[in-house]
C-alpha cells in the first residue's frame, strides 16, 4: 500500500493471524486483529478502521461475509480471503474484493489498497449527495 | 507495485534467526520467520502466502527437520527455491537434503556466502531477470514507504 493504513485482521487461525500481522505492520500498516464475531463489534466500536480482512471461514454462527457487512456499514474497505477456490464466483456477486489463498505479499497489499479507494470514493459521493438533498 | 522476494527464514537459534532476517531485509528481500519447525509447518500449511523461497536450518528440536518442512512447502508450492543450512554434513537429513537436489550451505559460512547462495538460488528459480528485480531495485523503494510511514 503506498501508504499507512489501519487495518482489522479477522482470522480464527493464531498462525495465520499473526502472518498477516506480521506482513501488513512490516509495510507500516497500524494493524489489530480480532478472532470471532464479538471481537470485531468490540474493535469497530472502539476506533475506525481503513480497511478488514476477513477469513471468509470462521467458525461459529457468523460467518466472514456477515461480519463484512457490518464492518461496511461502518465504512471500512473489505477484503475477503478463501482457501477454497471453488467459492470465487460465489465471492464474486458479493462485490467485495477477495483474495485465494495462496497469494503474493503484493496482491494483499494491492487489493487493500483498491477496495480503501473505492470505499473513499463512495463516501465521498454519499457526502456529496446528502448535502444536496 | 514492485515485486520483491518474500522469504520464510526458519532457525531455532534466536540469534541466527535475527541475523539471517536482518541481513536478507537489508538486501531488499521481505522476510517472515519461524522459530521453530512446528511454527513453519503451520506458516507451510495454511498456504496463505505464496513465497519464493524458504531459509531453513536443517536440525531443530522436535521430530520435524528442515528437509521435511522443504518437502512439504514443495508439495503445496512447486516452483519454491529451498536453502537448508546445516552444522552436520554427514547427517542423514543432510544426505536426504542431497538426495532430494536441495541447495546446501555449512556452517561455518560468511555473510557474502549466504548472500550468494540465496541469490543463486532464487535465480534458478525465478529466472535471471525476475530474481534481479526482486532483490536491487527495491530496497531504496521499501525503505522510502517505511519512512513515509512512520
Amino acid at each position: 500500500m503506498s501508504q499507512s493504513c489501519s487495518v482489522l485482521v479477522v482470522e480464527d487461525d493464531p498462525g495465520v493471524r499473526e502472518l498477516l500481522r506480521h506482513v501488513l505492520t512490516d509495510e507500516g500498516n497500524d494493524v489489530e486483529v480480532a478472532q470471532n464475531g464479538e471481537e470485531v463489534r468490540a474493535a469497530l466500536e472502539a476506533r475506525a478502521f481503513n480497511a478488514v480482512i476477513i477469513d471468509v471461514r470462521l467458525p461459529g454462527a457468523e460467518n466472514g461475509i456477515a461480519l463484512a457487512r457490518q464492518a461496511e456499514e461502518r465504512g471500512c474497505a473489505v477484503v475477503l480471503i478463501t482457501g477454497d477456490h471453488n467459492h470465487a464466483e460465489a465471492l464474486e456477486r458479493t462485490g467485495y474484493k477477495y483474495l485465494l489463498k495462496p497469494f503474493r505479499v503484493e496482491r494483499l497489499l494491492e487489493v487493500t489498497e483498491e477496495a480503501t479507494e473505492m470505499m473513499s470514493a463512495r463516501c465521498r459521493i454519499r457526502r456529496r449527495r446528502d448535502r444536496t438533498s | 507495485m514492485e515485486r520483491r522476494a518474500t522469504i520464510l527464514i526458519v532457525d531455532d537459534e534466536a540469534t541466527l534467526r535475527a541475523v539471517f532476517s536482518d541481513m536478507m531485509t537489508r538486501q531488499g528481500y521481505r522476510c517472515i520467520t519461524a522459530a521453530n519447525a512446528v511454527d513453519a509447518l503451520q506458516i507451510i500449511e495454511s498456504n496463505l502466502l505464496e513465497l519464493d523461497m524458504l531459509v531453513t536450518d536443517i536440525k531443530m528440536p522436535g521430530a520435524l527437520d528442515g528437509v521435511a518442512l522443504a518437502s512439504k512447502l514443495r508439495e503445496l508450492q512447486p516452483g519454491v527455491a529451498v536453502l537448508v543450512i546445516t552444522g552436520y554434513p554427514e547427517s542423514a537429513a543432510m544426505k536426504e537434503a542431497k538426495a532430494r537436489r536441495y541447495r546446501v550451505l555449512e556452517k561455518p559460512f560468511r555473510q557474502a556466502e549466504l548472500e550468494e547462495a540465496v541469490a543463486e538460488e532464487l535465480r534458478q528459480r525465478l529466472g535471471a531477470d525476475e530474481a534481479r528485480r526482486a532483490v536491487a531495485s527495491v530496497t531504496p523503494i521499501a525503505q522510502a514507504r517505511k519512512g513515509k510511514a512512520r
